[in-house]
C-alpha cells in the first residue's frame, strides 16, 4: 500500500506475538495462543486505517503491541517522522523514550464504563496526562481541561463530577478528551464506538472525525463493525487468525473484495435494506482456535474455494492494481 | 394493529411493567400493545434501556422485583397469560412459547451435557423416556446444523463454540414444537460470519415449522433481514409500528427517522453521520409528555406536556407523534 511522497508515520513489519497458556500448580506452559503471526501495517499522517476481523483475529493485540502496552515477540514497529531523525524504533525505546512516545500515541478503549477510574473526577481523568508529563499545572491545567471538555462537546462544569454520573456516550467523550490531552499524532481506537447505541455512536464517530481534521490525527480504527469502518476509513486491513489476509483502499475493498474471507465477511453483514437478497457466502463452522491455527492457509478450514495445496502451503501475497494486496492461492477468475 | 383477516396468535394490549424504587414506580414498559399472527415475524426494536427485553419477559411473567407487571392483557391463543394459574403458565412456557437469549453460555447449565438439557424439556412436557429424549435431541441437533450430532449431545457447554451453543439453544427452544419463539438479541454476542449462519437457521426453521417469531434486537440490519413487521420502542413505549418495507422506506416517527439516518451505511461515505442529539434517558429521568421530545428536531409546543396517542394507520401499523398528527390535518382525532 503506497501513498506517494512522505514515509509512513507508523510502519509495522513482521510483528509476532504469542501468549503462553499455562495449566496446573506449577503453571507449566501447555500451549501458545498465536495472536499475531507476522503482521505488516503502515499508517500515514492524518489518515484513518480500519482494522477488521472477528474475535481471535489479533486486532486488539495489534493495537496494544504498537503502543507497547504489551511487548511483541518479534518484528519491528517504527514511528515518527517525517524527518528521518525523528523516526524511532518503538520496540527498542527505554523508559524515557517510551514516555515521550506516549505523548504522540494514545488509545481509546471500547468500554467507557471500565476504562475510566471511578474514583477520579473528570478534571483529574482528563488532566492526568498533563500532570504526569509535567506539561501544565494549577490554573493552566484547569484551563486546558476546560478547553478539552468543550472540544469533545461536554460542559466544562463536568470537570468536578465523577464518571458514573455520565451516560455511555458522554463517558466515551471523556475517553476522547483524555486521549487528546497530549495532542497526539496517532490514536488507536479499539472498538471505540462498539458499545454505544446507534444514535449515540453516530455522535462519537462525528466527533472523532472533527478532531482528526482539526489536529491532523491518524487513527488505527479497530472494529468488528464493518459499516462503521467503511464510513471512517481511507484504507482497511482485514485480519484472520493473527494474519493480515487483505489490505486495500476502503472503497476498493468494499466494492471488490479479493480474499475469500473478505468476501464472506462483507456478504455476512446484515444490511438495513429489507427485501434485498444478496448472494451470501455462508462459511462453514467457526473461527478455529488461535491455539492451534491450521497449517497452510489459515482460512482453509472454512474456505468455500479450498484446494489441495491450501492445506499445507502458505499462500503468496498478490498485489492488486490499486496498491493493495491479498494472500490467496486462488488464480484470478 | 391486528393483522387484518387473520386470527392473532398473540395479542398484547396495554402491557405495563413498573420498577419500584425510592422515587416511586417508573413505567419501564408503558401500555405496550401489539399482535402477532401464526407464522409471522415481528421485530421489537430499540436501543438499550428502551424496555424491549422487559416486554418479552413480561409476556411470560418472568420479571422479578423490583420490576413488577402492573397491568395489561397478554392473550395467547385466546387465554390471558397474565391471569392463568402458575401451573397453566408452566405448560405454556418452554412448550408453546419458547425463548432464546443473547448469551448462550449463561443460559446453559454448565454441569449438564447439552443433550440432557435439550432432553429435559421433552421429558417434562412430552413425558418422554431418557432414551427417547436423547434420540430426539440428536435429530434436533441435526435440524439446527450441528455437525456430528450423536457425539455432540454428550458434550458439556464449555466444549462448544459460541455459534454452536446458540444452535444448542435453538434446538432446545424447538424441542416441544413451539408456536411462538421469542428471540432476544439472538446474534448480538456472535461474530458476523457466524451470525449469518444463525440468521439463516432461524429463517429456515421458522418457515419449515410455520412458527411465529418475536425478534428483539437493536440491530436494524437484522430487522431488515428477518422481520415482516416492526415495532419501534423508545423509553418504554412503542412509538411506531409498520411493515418492514414501509418502515425503512418512509419512517414516520422522528425517532425512527433519526435512528435510520444515524446508520453509517445510509449516509454518504464521506459525509458526517446524522446523529440524534442527546442520549437515551434513564428510566428515573423519563421526561414528561412525549418521552422523545428533548431530543426531537420536530418538537412542538405541547410535546413536553401531553403524551401523543398511538394512531393506527391503514393498512397496518401506526405512530404516536403530534407532528405527524398535525400533518395529517390539524389533529384528526
Amino acid at each position: 500500500m503506497k501513498t506517494p511522497g512522505a514515509p509512513p508515520l507508523l510502519d509495522v513489519a513482521g510483528l509476532v506475538k504469542t501468549f503462553p497458556v499455562r495449566a496446573g500448580l506449577l503453571g507449566r506452559v501447555i500451549g501458545r495462543v498465536h495472536a499475531l503471526s507476522g503482521v505488516d501495517l503502515q499508517v500515514w499522517a492524518g489518515e484513518t486505517v480500519g482494522c477488521v476481523g472477528e474475535s481471535g483475529c489479533g486486532k486488539t493485540t495489534l493495537g496494544r503491541v504498537i503502543l507497547r502496552l504489551i511487548e511483541a515477540d518479534a518484528g519491528s514497529v517504527r514511528f515518527g517522522g517525517p524527518e528521518a531523525s525523528d523516526v524511532r524504533d518503538v520496540r527498542a525505546l527505554d523508559e524515557k523514550g517510551l514516555r515521550r512516545l506516549r505523548r504522540e500515541m494514545q488509545i481509546i478503549f471500547q468500554d467507557p464504563y471500565s476504562s475510566l477510574n471511578p474514583r477520579m473526577k473528570v478534571a483529574d481523568l482528563v488532566g492526568e496526562a498533563l500532570a504526569v508529563h509535567g506539561l501544565a499545572r494549577g490554573a493552566e491545567r484547569q484551563r486546558r481541561v476546560a478547553r478539552l471538555l468543550a472540544r469533545v462537546g461536554l460542559d466544562p462544569s463536568c470537570a468536578s463530577r465523577y464518571p458514573h454520573e455520565f451516560s455511555g456516550g458522554q463517558r466515551q467523550r471523556i475517553g476522547v478528551a483524555r486521549a487528546l490531552a497530549l495532542e497526539p499524532r496517532f490514536v488507536v481506537c479499539d472498538e471505540a464506538v462498539s458499545a454505544l447505541d446507534a444514535s449515540v455512536q453516530a455522535q462519537i464517530v462525528n466527533l472523532l472525525r472533527d478532531v482528526q481534521e482539526e489536529l491532523g490525527l491518524a487513527y488505527l480504527f479497530i472494529s468488528h463493525d464493518l459499516a462503521v469502518v467503511r464510513h471512517v476509513s481511507r484504507r482497511v486491513v482485514v485480519m484472520y487468525l493473527g494474519e493480515v489476509v487483505e489490505t486495500a483502499e476502503c472503497a476498493a475493498l468494499f466494492a471488490h473484495p479479493r480474499h475469500p474471507y473478505t468476501r464472506a465477511l462483507l456478504s455476512a453483514v446484515p444490511v438495513a435494506r429489507p427485501g434485498e437478497r444478496r448472494r451470501r457466502i455462508l462459511l462453514a463452522g467457526d473461527v478455529p482456535s488461535p491455539l492451534r491455527p491450521p497449517p497452510g492457509c489459515r482460512f482453509h478450514t472454512r474456505c468455500p474455494f479450498v484446494m489441495e495445496h491450501c492445506r499445507s502451503v502458505a499462500p503468496p501475497q498478490r498485489e492488486t492494481g490499486s496498491g493493495g494486496w491479498f494472500r490467496c492461492h486462488l488464480e484470478e477468475e | 394493529m391486528m393483522a387484518a383477516g387473520r386470527q392473532a396468535l398473540l395479542e398484547v394490549s396495554g402491557l405495563t411493567t413498573v420498577i419500584r424504587g425510592a422515587q416511586g414506580a417508573v413505567r419501564v414498559v408503558d401500555r405496550v400493545s401489539f399482535s402477532l399472527s401464526p407464522g409471522e415475524t415481528l421485530a421489537l426494536v430499540g436501543e438499550s434501556g428502551c424496555g424491549k427485553t422487559l416486554t418479552a419477559l413480561s409476556l411470560l411473567r418472568l420479571v422479578d422485583p423490583p420490576a413488577e407487571i402492573e397491568g395489561g392483557v397478554v392473550l395467547f391463543q385466546g387465554r390471558d397469560l397474565l391471569q392463568v394459574s402458575a401451573r397453566e403458565l408452566r405448560a405454556v412456557r418452554g412448550k408453546r412459547i419458547a425463548m432464546i437469549f443473547q448469551e448462550p453460555m449463561t443460559a446453559l447449565n454448565p454441569v449438564l451435557t447439552v443433550g440432557e438439557q435439550v432432553g429435559e424439556a421433552l421429558r417434562l412436557h412430552e413425558g418422554m423416556s431418557r432414551r427417547q429424549a436423547r434420540a430426539r435431541a440428536v435429530s434436533l441437533f441435526r435440524e439446527v446444523g450441528i455437525p456430528d450430532p450423536e457425539t455432540r449431545v454428550d458434550e458439556y457447554p464449555h466444549r462448544l463454540s459460541g455459534g454452536m451453543r446458540q444452535r444448542v439453544m435453538i434446538a432446545m427452544a424447538l424441542a416441544c414444537d413451539p408456536l411462538l419463539l421469542i428471540a432476544d438479541e439472538p446474534t448480538t454476542a456472535i461474530d458476523v460470519t457466524v451470525q449469518a449462519q444463525i440468521l439463516d437457521l432461524l429463517r429456515r426453521v421458522q418457515q419449515e415449522r410455520g412458527m411465529a417469531l418475536l425478534l428483539i434486537t437493536h440491530d436494524l440490519g437484522v430487522v431488515a433481514e428477518l422481520a415482516q413487521r416492526v415495532a419501534v420502542m423508545y423509553a418504554g413505549r412503542i412509538v411506531e409500528e409498520a411493515l418492514v418495507e414501509d418502515l425503512f422506506a418512509a419512517p414516520s416517527h422522528p425517532y425512527t427517522r433519526g435512528l435510520l439516518a444515524s446508520l453509517p451505511a445510509v449516509a454518504g461515505v464521506a459525509g458526517r453521520l446524522r446523529a440524534i442529539a442527546g442520549s437515551v434517558p434513564e428510566p428515573s429521568a423519563f421526561p414528561p409528555g412525549c418521552r422523545f421530545h428533548p431530543r426531537c428536531p420536530e418538537r412542538m409546543e405541547r410535546c413536553d406536556q401531553a403524551e401523543p396517542a398511538f394512531r393506527a394507520r391503514a393498512p397496518s401499523g401506526g405512530v404516536a407523534c403530534f407532528a405527524r398528527e398535525a400533518e395529517a390535518g390539524g389533529g384528526a382525532a
